[in-house]
């Protein structure tokens, strides 16, 4: 199992999972433990014939209980494809496996903050190119959540809600708009295609969502994913990190309902209110690394030595692009 | 960044599983649109399966 080391220059924790160093590394395609078992063959991951969506523990956790949690989630028993090929009812239903799962490892006391993220390309380290994600259950809160819950205080209020606004006062970033769901560039952005998909309305975390809104999620998310493709006609490699509100807070009382640990498994039913503490607000980041349609951008000196990243495109013209890829594969 | 459970590809691929591949469900419900199973794989890890359901409760066809 994994140490925490608490790294005193940086002021962070660093997580050591040797274990991790087995793990299954790009297998070919008839060897995936992603896809469903087939007859005379050995067990996958998933031992059923077919399935629709999959979420398990995962077998080389970074996190697991009684500190944390580390799951995978796994959007198709098709191999090939990925989350913006999905059937639209699919990726709909996704956002109900999420908001289930967020709900089930807020009530548990040994984790603090709930991050659903899929890491797309072999550019951004997938060891597996079936179509899926992972969720991480931390036993403390990390730094990026701890940077916006600040960005609340510096800005007098939800910092999510107040960007959103700007952006869409502004328009020349925004990229894709739907009833509940705004998408754009940041103004300040880190990463040359980076894109923000914002609720309109605040909600702290996906329980919180309407069965509308989770839809506005999904087709937002397949909207830019889908547009990603298009921008330079092949798949688009990302990092996207699913934001809400530190589940710490949530269990104001404790359910026996909610015993940590032993089963991820349990009922998104339990009696906490999560996402109901402070801060968090429903946003999905994607970190995209090319810069071009061959070039990585690479986290280097200034961004590594400094903490100060160097952009090639600025947002304004990365988001004219990104729109007409967008609305070019519509 | 992913994991995976099956034996690397040097392994016979026809070699049929040697344990029960799921010991059981341990329960089913609803959640929104969605039919949840819940199941304990043969190495105790959970395992949750989840389908769409129209509001009748029949299943759907989600897509893949």
């Amino acid at each position: 199992m994994g140490e925490l080391r608490f790294n005193e220059l940086r002021a962070e924790q660093v997580d050591y999972t040797i274990d991790r160093q087995e793990r299954t590394f790009l297998p070919p395609a008839d060897h995936c433990p992603l896809c469903p078992t087939r007859p005379g063959r050995t067990a996958t991951e998933i031992p059923f014939a077919s399935f629709e969506i999959a979420v398990f523990d995962n077998r080389f956790p970074a996190f697991a209980a009684p500190r944390g949690a580390a799951e995978v989630v796994v959007y198709t028993d098709r191999h090939d494809g990925s989350f913006a090929t999905l059937a639209p009812a699919r990726a709909r239903a996704l956002m109900w496996v999420w908001r289930e799962r967020y709900a089930t490892l807020a009530a548990r006391a040994d984790v603090e903050y709930v991050l659903i993220f899929e890491n797309r390309g072999v550019e951004v380290g997938v060891t597996l190119h079936h179509p899926h994600g992972q969720i991480y259950g931390y036993p403390f809160l990390p730094p990026v959540p701890a940077a916006e819950a600040a960005a609340d205080e510096r800005l007098g209020g939800c910092a999510p809600c107040e960007l959103l606004r700007r952006e869409l006062a502004d328009g020349r970033r925004v990229v894709y708009e739907n009833a509940h769901v705004a998408v754009y560039v940041p103004y300040a952005a880190r990463w040359p295609y980076e894109a923000h998909v914002v609720l309109r309305a605040h909600r702290a975390s996906l329980p919180r969502c309407t069965a509308a809104e989770l839809a506005g999620l999904a087709d937002a998310l397949q909207a830019l994913t889908r547009g990603y493709d298009a921008l330079f006609a092949r798949p688009f490699p990302y990092v996207m990190a699913v934001h809400q509100a530190p589940t710490g807070g949530a269990r104001a009382a404790p359910s026996p309902a909610a015993p940590g640990a032993t089963d991820p498994g349990r009922a998104a039913s339990d009696p906490v209110d999560p996402g109901g503490g402070a801060g968090g607000h429903v946003h999905v980041e994607f970190y995209p690394p090319l810069r071009t349609a061959e070039k990585l951008k690479y986290l280097a000196g200034s961004e590594q030595g400094g903490g100060t990243f160097i952009v090639d495109v600025l947002p304004e013209e990365a988001a004219r692009a990104l729109r007409e890829a967008i609305a070019g594969a519509a | 960044m992913t994991e995976g459970r099956r034996e690397p590809p040097s392994e016979p691929p026809s070699e049929p599983p040697s344990e029960p591949p799921s010991q059981r469900t341990v329960e089913a419900e609803r959640v929104g649109p969605l039919l949840v199973e819940r199941h304990r794989k043969a190495d105790g890890r959970a395992l949750i399966l989840y389908r769409a359901v129209a509001e009748d409760g029949a299943e759907t066809a989600a897509g893949g």
